[in-house]
């Protein structure tokens, strides 16, 4: 009774617990992916704002809504931002706000900026409007002294200049612009009809145009060199950090919710269990203990027939891919003591070549059994130990070679010193050894493979590519267990061994491996294993 | 509620209330603009219906209390039917000193881009906090006002009704935002021609013709022909030493930014109903359109317009005058 009660006090505890928790912060999706959001449309934006500028400095016609639009639009996600997701830390929060505020300050910068470019390009688009006009009208007329020529030559002139300097603002362009304008100025007006004629406010344009299509372009590169940007690139990476680090909080908070409806679930169950065994003690301990027995009994079942299926397996897939060299030495053995004499020296060599390559054969498949089994009955060890990465290779590529004939086919890359790797040797050249003579097996004799070799960041990485069969989508998922085969092997021979001891090897160094294939196109595999630089190579 | 609008950089605003963030009503307004040439557009024919907190606004532009001696209201100088603005160049309100400048209008502002003449707001929130601080308008703070118009138990049923949080020092503000924003002035004859609905007269397309060739549209375009860009009053001439007597309010922008740059340079204002609200510029030194674009060819274009061709421009501009926004 006692127990119950303590039961029944716990359970309670835990519910006011388990309410507790549940108002904590957690991480808001919603808030979260608001806020991620506007911080990329603000990067976004400012890359756009560069385009803007790029195509506003190298184009005749100069535009500012775009630039305009940039800047309210970024005004508008920088107020969106006012109110930042609940999950932030105090800390993190405040480092946003920091960045943000500096992101702000820059947006403002360069909306003054822009405005400024408005105002200014308003006021050369109206002098450059005013002269195109009044040459538009000028043209009409054919001057009838000698002046009136030189003046609408000057006016030409000017015209040629102010139209280039719209395109290429350099000083060149700029003096040139200026010189056209001196001339302008010496000229009469009184030599000619012009309409509009005043010299004066012609003149008062043409500086105009001159110095606002340089300040236009100044404006452009002040905004051009605004740090806008970075400012914005380091807000997003702040959050995003900040947004990982609450995940991770929460996925704390989670095991330990998780735990706590545990314990209120264990509680009331003990709570009710406790008061059922007092009711009926006898009873409920039999049928519990008859209900368990059952269970461990089907479970027992299932593994026997799970053993039975693998065994099954094992023993007609080996004794298949045993008998083939088996029957081809005893053939050949046969056939040599029966002929062996009047064959010819080249006939018997060829004989006992198939005899050797078969043993070797049938020794490596003993080896692969063999070693399986080590490792599925936990007897096979990661004993690192240093040894040399170039020797190690080439050791490994010449007996994959030799195993799978002709020589070369094999071209490694890597890096480019020799260095001293503290490492399982023996587990990679499982490993390794396997991945290559797939890749060796399962692609045509003309198509080289591709073996790349590297030191990243304390994992030593090996990608064996090959320009082979490939392996259909649906037999990727089994690839890694015993005895499972690709269905497009057709002929070629081997046991379904060969990865799965790739996948146990690489297990045992804590490394990964990852593989990609098309069928007729070929398999990348990558291996990844963790090792270190050994003793003098500390690089 | 541009009241203060006119004050440009003088006096302390009232404190807007802690939490000032805004949902502009506007913001529904913005949609669908053709433009013509690329720079001018039409405004929408229909504005969406004025809901709950836009009538609230409303009635609160036109109500006394608002202001801390309960003499003035909104509507005193931006009078409706004078387009938003009102007759006088230095608006004299009973008991206040005048206001320092021309008080512009109240119409479209939802297609502006800064407020006051210096440009100095970029939300219509804060110019409404300055207007209601300042001491030659409403002289009073939110509170204050709330505790006067709260009095009213109508302003607290529909308030509760509008708002969840009933009457507040927030949803004050937010109503007369909101109102600002939603007065616009479509219809105008301009518009219907814009849309290929309406031809203008002879005189009116010569206007036209020549508002953009002279350069006017450089500044004054967009939707609301103007109301998108900052310029110095006085590109081609110096304005301001041809007129003498400079004040703080003509220095502009400077008064916000302190740069030399922005000296005498202003938000460029609004073209629609211009015809309604004589006088005109910031100091309302033209009496009458004419002059008022004699002015601007004069000192912004380098051009000297004649008479004739003023009118042309002024025929032109009278176009622009649309429905005038009833009063509640």
């Amino acid at each position: 009774m006692q127990l119950a009660r303590l039961a029944a006090a716990l359970a309670v505890t835990a519910l006011v617990g388990f309410a507790a928790m549940t108002r904590l912060h957690a991480v808001d999706e919603r808030a979260a992916a608001d806020c991620e959001a506007n911080l990329r449309e603000i990067s976004t934006l400012n890359f756009r704002r560069s385009s803007e500028i790029l195509l506003s400095r190298s184009g005749l016609v100069r535009h500012y809504d775009a630039l305009a639009e940039v800047e309210m639009e970024l005004r508008r996600a920088h107020d969106r931002l006012q109110v930042l997701p609940g999950f932030l830390q105090p800390s993190e929060a405040a480092v946003l706000r920091q960045r943000l505020a500096a992101s702000r300050a820059v947006r403002e910068e360069a909306e003054r900026t822009v405005e400024r470019f408005k105002r200014e390009l308003a006021i050369l688009r109206n002098s450059t409007g005013f002269l195109t006009t009044l040459a538009r009208e000028v043209a009409k007329f054919e001057p009838a002294t000698p002046e009136g020529a030189t003046l609408a030559r000057a006016f030409d002139a000017l015209l040629r200049d102010l139209l280039s300097l719209q395109v290429n603002h350099d000083q060149i362009a700029v003096e040139l612009a200026h010189k056209a304008l001196v001339r302008l100025r010496k000229e009469d007006p009184r030599a000619t009809e012009w309409p509009s004629a005043d010299l004066a406010v012609v003149l008062r344009h043409g500086e105009i145009v001159v110095d606002k299509s340089v300040y236009v372009d100044r404006l452009l590169r002040d905004l051009e060199s605004l740090p806008t940007g970075k400012t914005a690139d380091a807000a997003l990476s702040t959050y995003l950090a900040a947004h990982r680090a609450a995940l991770g909080r929460d996925a704390q908070s989670g095991v330990l919710l998780m735990g706590l409806v545990f314990v209120t679930g264990a509680a009331i169950a003990l709570y009710v269990i406790l008061r059922l065994r007092r009711a009926a003690t006898d009873l409920h301990r039999s049928s519990l203990e008859l209900g368990q027995a059952v269970l461990s009994l089907r479970e027992e079942r299932n593994k026997q027939a799970e053993l039975a299926e693998l065994k099954s397996r094992f023993v007609s897939t080996t004794s298949h891919e045993f008998r083939t060299p088996l029957s081809v030495i005893l053939s050949s053995a046969e056939m040599l003591s029966a002929y062996g004499q009047q064959w010819s020296a080249e006939k018997i060599a060829q004989h006992l070549s198939r005899i050797r390559t078969s043993a070797f054969h049938m020794t490596r498949m003993l080896e692969d059994v063999l070693l399986l089994g080590r490792a599925e009955s936990g007897r096979l060890e990661y004993t690192p130990a240093p040894f040399h990465l170039t020797a190690f290779c080439d050791d490994l590529v010449q007996s994959v070679e030799l195993a799978h004939g002709p020589k070369g086919r094999i071209a490694m890359s890597l890096p480019e010193r020799d260095m001293v790797l503290v490492a399982d040797e023996v587990l990679l050249r499982h490993a390794l050894g396997n991945l290559l003579s797939n890749a060796l097996k399962y692609s045509a004799e003309s198509d080289p493979v591709q073996l790349r070799v590297a030191v990243v960041d304390g994992n030593l990485e090996f990608e064996v590519k090959d320009r082979g069969i490939g392996i259909p989508s649906e037999d990727q998922r089994h690839l890694f267990s015993s005895f499972h085969r690709g269905s497009n092997v057709g002929r070629i021979r081997g046991t379904g061994l060969g990865l799965s001891i790739v996948k146990h090897a690489v297990e045992l160094q804590s490394g990964s491996i990852s593989l990609e294939s098309t069928v007729g196109e070929g398999t990348q595999v990558l291996v990844r294993v963790p090792a270190r630089v050994g003793p003098g190579e500390a690089a | 509620m541009r009241l203060a609008i006119s004050l440009v950089g003088l006096g302390c605003a009232a404190k807007p209330p802690a939490d000032h963030r805004e949902v502009f009503y506007a913001d529904s307004l913005g949609a669908e603009l053709t433009y013509v040439d690329g720079v001018l557009a039409a405004l929408p024919d229909e504005p969406p219906a004025p809901d709950l907190r836009v009538s609230l606004g409303a009635r609160l532009f036109q109500d006394v209390r608002l202001s801390e001696d309960e003499k003035v209201a909104c509507a005193s100088c931006h009078v409706l039917a004078l387009g938003g603005a009102n007759a006088q160049s230095r608006t004299d309100l009973p008991g206040r000193a005048p206001v320092p400048v021309n008080v512009p209008t109240v119409f479209n502002l939802a297609y502006d881009f800064r407020y006051a003449w210096s440009g100095k707001f970029v939300d219509v929130g804060a110019q409404i906090d300055t207007a209601l601080g300042l001491d030659n308008a409403m002289a009073t703070d939110w509170d204050a006002a709330l505790a006067r118009v709260g009095r009213d138990s109508t302003y607290q049923a529909d308030f509760r009704r509008a708002y969840p949080e009933g009457l507040t020092p927030r949803t004050l503000r937010d109503a007369l935002i909101r109102y600002n924003m939603s007065l616009v002035t479509p219809g105008a004859r301009f518009d219907q021609f814009l849309r290929g609905q309406l031809p203008l007269s002879e005189q009116e397309k010569r206007g036209y013709d020549m508002f953009r060739q002279y350069g006017c549209v450089s500044c004054h375009q967009g939707v609301n022909l103007g109301g998108n860009m900052f310029q110095r009053f006085g590109v081609m001439r110096d304005y301001f030493s041809e007129r003498g007597h400079v004040e703080k309010a003509d220095l502009g922008l400077y008064n916000t930014t302190q740069r030399e740059e922005d000296r005498h340079v202003f938000r460029v204002p609004s073209l629609r109903n211009v015809a309604l609200t004589a006088p005109y510029f910031h100091d309302g030194s033209a009496p009458t359109l004419v002059e008022a674009v004699q002015t601007m060819a004069r000192y912004q274009l380098g051009r000297e317009l004649t008479h004739l061709q003023a009118a042309d421009i002024v025929a032109f501009l009278v176009t622009l005058t649309g429905r005038t926004p009833e009063v509640p």
